[in-house]
């Protein structure tokens, strides 16, 4: 039953953060105000 | 109660796992990473390796404390208000963890989060461990359901951990068997 109810919370957690993944800046991974981040090398 | 510990194994996971999604995530990569020329254009955040195996094994680093305590406090203040505090401390940490600025800190903040986290694995085996050991002693032959290991785990651990009575409103021979069980495995014995 235990191994059960951790397979949900895995896939749980594996969907929420694939929705989450295209969106950019930290709202990807917390909620929050999305800031734009460049690709580009640091200066 | 049974469905609000069950829901507790859930977030448990969703918390093991969260991390290792995070370090896949492109905006995760872009704020925490250090910058590599030779990876692809678009690619070039890493998080580094130490830091990622770090991250990964902070959890079970906090659990491996965890179990230690699990013991010794349980046998102290009883499984109902070693679950409650656990759980407490377990929102503590987890504000750490969300409002954490850097890897530093998400470690720690995984480190403690591991403690309650599978302190409360602990507290679950050892609770099944003593109704098996009462049932074992106690009960007549088994039904085809009862002849089902963890049916019967789940089914008489459970609602014990929130009883208000505990072991102590057992008949006195059942109580007999707790003890037992307790003493055999090193704990101290308060009742």
């Amino acid at each position: 039953m235990i191994q059960l109810f951790w397979a949900v919370g895995s896939i749980i957690v594996g969907g929420v953060t694939y929705h989450y993944e295209q969106k950019s800046g930290s709202v990807a991974y917390r909620y929050g105000p999305s800031v734009t981040l460049s690709t580009e090398a640091p200066n | 109660m049974d469905a609000v510990l069950t829901n507790l194994k859930i977030m448990e996971s969703y918390d093991v796992f969260l991390m290792g999604n995070f370090v896949a995530l492109d905006a995760f990569k872009r704020e925490f990473g250090v910058f590599d020329p030779s990876q692809p254009v678009g690619k070039q955040y890493i998080i580094q390796a130490k830091w990622q195996s770090a991250l990964q094994v902070s959890g079970q680093l906090g659990a491996l404390i965890g179990v230690f305590i699990a013991g010794p406090l349980t046998s102290r203040i009883g499984y109902r208000w070693a679950t409650m505090t656990g759980l407490m401390f377990l929102n503590a940490f987890i504000f750490i963890f969300y409002f954490g600025n850097s890897l530093a800190v998400f470690f720690v903040a995984q480190l403690l989060e591991g403690l309650p986290c599978k302190y409360h694995s602990t507290l679950y085996s050892a609770a099944s461990n003593v109704k098996k050991a009462v049932h074992d002693t106690m009960s007549p032959p088994p039904t085809a359901f009862n002849r089902c290991s963890s049916c019967t785990m789940m089914r008489l651990s459970l609602a014990d951990i929130f009883s208000e009575q505990g072991a102590s409103s057992l008949p006195m021979h059942q109580h007999t068997a707790v003890r037992s069980f307790q003493s055999s495995s090193e704990l101290r014995v308060h009742r």
